[in-house]
C-alpha cells in the first residue's frame, strides 16, 4: 500500500478521535453539514475568508491558528503562511496533475474547472472507481478543495485543475504514457505540473520531454514542474525529482523540521509541509469509498508537500504571471525560511533542506506590485 | 605484461564480471551503459510483448516501439535504411522520434547501436517500470 494512504487512514483515526477543528469535535461528513448554505464563491466576486471553512481551523500546513496549534504543540512557524482572507488564490493559472484517479464529484470540488485525460486508454473519461487509487484525490484537494461551508480550502482553489490519469493501479507506467501525460498538461496549457510520484529510473526521452516543456512551455516562460522526492530517506537517485529542470520538493513536518523519511540531496529544492505525527486534512473519495467514510482524511509524504508547493507557485504566478520559471525559482529560493539545524551553505543550500521551507507570504512580498 | 598490468587486468576482468555479470544485454541511460540482468520475458495478453530485465535496483520491462534523438545532420530515412525499424511518430516538439522494431530484443539491439554507431543522441525501447505515489 502506498506510503502516503497507509499513513492516511492511520492518522484518519487518530485525527478524528482527537478532533479535527478548533472546538475538538469538528465533523464534515456531507449529511453533518449544512449543506443549505449557498457555495460560498460559486460564479460570484464575493470573496469570503477561508474561516468559513469547517475544517480550515486543522489546516495547520496552510497557516496558524492558535487553539489547533496549542493542542497538537505544532511549532508556530510551521505552515506555508497563507493568509486567512488572500488576495491571490491562483485564479487564471492552470494546474496539470498527474496522478492515479480523481472523486471529480466530491462535494468539496464543486465548482472547480476540471478537465481529465487518461492516459491508459487516450481519453477523457477517467475509468470506474478503483479501491486502490484514492491518491489523486488526496492531491488535488490541498489544491483546489473550495472555499465554502464544506470540508477544508485548496491553496489554489480558484486555478483550473488538469487532472490527467496514469494507470497507477497497474504497478508499472510506459514512457509512452508519461510522455502522453506531460505532452496532454502542455497542450493544454499547464502554468504548473504536480508529480506526487516518481519512477526511480527516469529515461532519456522522459527527461528530454520534461526538459522540453521546463524550458519552453507557457509560452517561453517555462511551465513549472513540481516533483514530490520520495519517502526512502534515502539520496534523490535517478528519479524524475532528480532532474534540474524540476523543482523538487521534500516535506517538513509540525515541529518545523525535515520529515525523517523525506528524501535528500543536491537535487533537493524546496521544503513544504508533508506531515509526520499529524497530517495534512484533505479531499477522500466520498462516502465509503475512501480511506474514512467522512469525505476527509489525513495525508502524509512528500506527495502532500508537492501539490501545497505547486498551489504557492500558482498563487504566486496569479500575482506576477510574467515571472519566468527561472525568476520564480530564484524567488522562492530568496522568501524561503532557512528551518531546521543543519547550516546552509553561502548560496543557502543544504541537502536536507534545500533551499528552506516555502513562505507564501514572503513570496508574495517579492512579487506583488 | 608486469605484475601490476596483471593484477589490473584481474582487477578490470573481476570489476566486469561484478558490474555486469556474465549477461551481454545492457541500455543507455544519460550516455551511460547500464548492465542488464535477464530476470523474465513477460507473457503479455495484448501484442504488445515485453522482455523484463533489472538494471541492479529495479525491474524494467523493454517493448517494441523505440524513442530516438537524432544526432543533427541525420535523418529519419537514414534511420530507416539501416534498421528493420517502422516510423511511428515523429516528435518534433521534443526533439523525437518513436520507431518500432519486430521484437523488444531487436528493440534493445538497434537502440544500443543507434547510440554506438553515433546516429542517435539517445535511443532506447519504449520501458514500462514501476511507479511510486509518494
Amino acid at each position: 500500500m502506498k506510503f502516503s494512504t497507509t499513513l492516511a487512514f492511520v492518522m484518519t483515526l487518530m485525527i478524528w478521535g482527537c478532533g479535527g477543528g478548533p472546538s475538538g469535535d469538528t465533523n464534515v461528513s456531507s449529511g453533518d453539514t449544512d449543506t443549505s448554505l449557498p457555495y460560498a464563491e460559486e460564479n460570484s466576486t464575493i470573496v469570503l475568508p477561508y474561516t468559513i471553512n469547517p475544517l480550515y481551523a486543522s489546516q495547520w500546513y496552510l497557516h496558524r491558528n492558535d487553539t489547533f496549534y496549542r493542542k497538537y504543540d505544532i511549532d508556530p512557524e510551521a505552515s506555508i503562511h497563507s493568509s486567512d482572507d488572500p488576495k491571490y488564490r491562483g485564479y487564471g493559472i492552470k494546474i496539470a496533475i498527474i496522478d492515479d484517479q480523481l472523486d471529480t464529484n466530491h462535494e468539496d470540488l464543486h465548482g472547480t474547472k476540471i478537465s481529465t485525460w487518461d492516459t491508459d486508454t487516450q481519453s477523457q473519461a477517467l475509468p470506474p472507481y478503483n479501491s486502490n487509487d484514492l491518491h489523486g484525490t488526496e492531491v488535488t484537494g490541498l489544491i483546489a478543495a473550495q472555499n465554502n461551508h464544506l470540508g477544508l480550502v485548496g491553496l489554489a482553489n480558484r486555478s483550473e485543475i488538469l487532472f490527467i490519469r496514469l494507470p497507477f493501479e497497474k504497478g508499472e507506467v510506459e514512457t509512452s504514457q508519461i510522455i502522453d501525460a506531460f505532452n496532454k498538461a502542455d497542450e493544454w496549457g499547464a502554468d504548473v505540473i504536480n508529480c506526487s510520484w516518481g519512477t526511480g529510473a527516469v529515461d532519456d526521452a522522459v527527461r528530454a520531454v520534461i526538459d522540453k516543456i521546463a524550458d519552453k512551455g507557457r509560452h517561453g516562460k517555462g511551465t513549472i514542474i513540481v516533483f514530490a522526492t520520495g519517502n526512502g530517506d534515502e539520496e534523490i537517485g535517478n528519479d524524475e525529482s532528480g532532474l534540474e529542470s524540476v523543482f523538487a520538493v521534500g516535506a517538513t513536518n509540525k515541529d518545523n523540521r525535515r520529515t525523517s523519511y523525506s528524501n535528500y540531496g543536491r537535487a533537493l529544492d524546496f521544503m513544504a509541509p508533508g506531515g509526520e505525527e499529524i497530517g495534512l486534512i484533505t479531499l477522500d473519495w466520498m462516502g465509503t469509498k475512501g480511506d474514512s467514510s467522512k469525505n476527509y482524511v489525513q495525508f502524509m509524504g512528500t506527495s502532500a508537500s508537492a501539490p501545497l508547493a505547486s498551489s504557492a507557485i500558482a498563487v504566486i504566478l496569479e500575482a506576477n504571471s510574467s515571472l519566468t520559471r527561472n525568476e520564480l525559482y530564484n524567488v522562492l529560493k530568496d522568501s524561503s525560511d532557512k528551518i531546521g539545524d543543519l547550516p546552509y551553505d553561502s548560496n543557502g543550500f543544504n541537502e536536507k533542506y534545500g533551499y528552506g521551507k516555502i513562505n507564501l507570504s514572503s513570496a508574495l512580498e517579492l512579487v506583488s506590485p | 605484461m608486469n605484475k601490476i598490468d596483471l593484477s589490473l587486468l584481474l582487477f578490470a576482468i573481476m570489476a566486469w564480471s561484478g558490474c555486469a555479470g556474465v549477461a551481454s544485454h545492457y541500455y543507455y541511460r544519460h550516455g551511460q551503459k547500464v548492465p542488464l540482468q535477464s530476470i523474465t520475458e513477460k507473457k503479455s495478453t495484448d501484442n504488445h510483448s515485453r522482455r523484463c530485465f533489472s538494471d541492479g535496483t529495479r525491474r524494467l520491462c523493454f517493448g517494441r516501439q523505440i524513442y530516438v534523438r537524432l544526432k543533427p545532420g541525420m535523418g529519419v530515412n537514414s534511420v530507416l535504411k539501416g534498421y528493420d525499424l517502422t516510423l511511428l511518430r515523429k516528435m518534433p516538439q521534443y526533439d523525437l522520434v518513436l520507431f518500432e522494431a519486430s521484437s523488444p530484443e531487436q528493440a534493445l539491439t538497434i537502440a544500443n547501436d543507434l547510440v554506438e554507431s553515433g546516429v542517435a543522441v539517445f535511443a532506447h525501447p519504449s520501458i514500462s517500470k514501476k511507479i511510486e505515489a509518494r
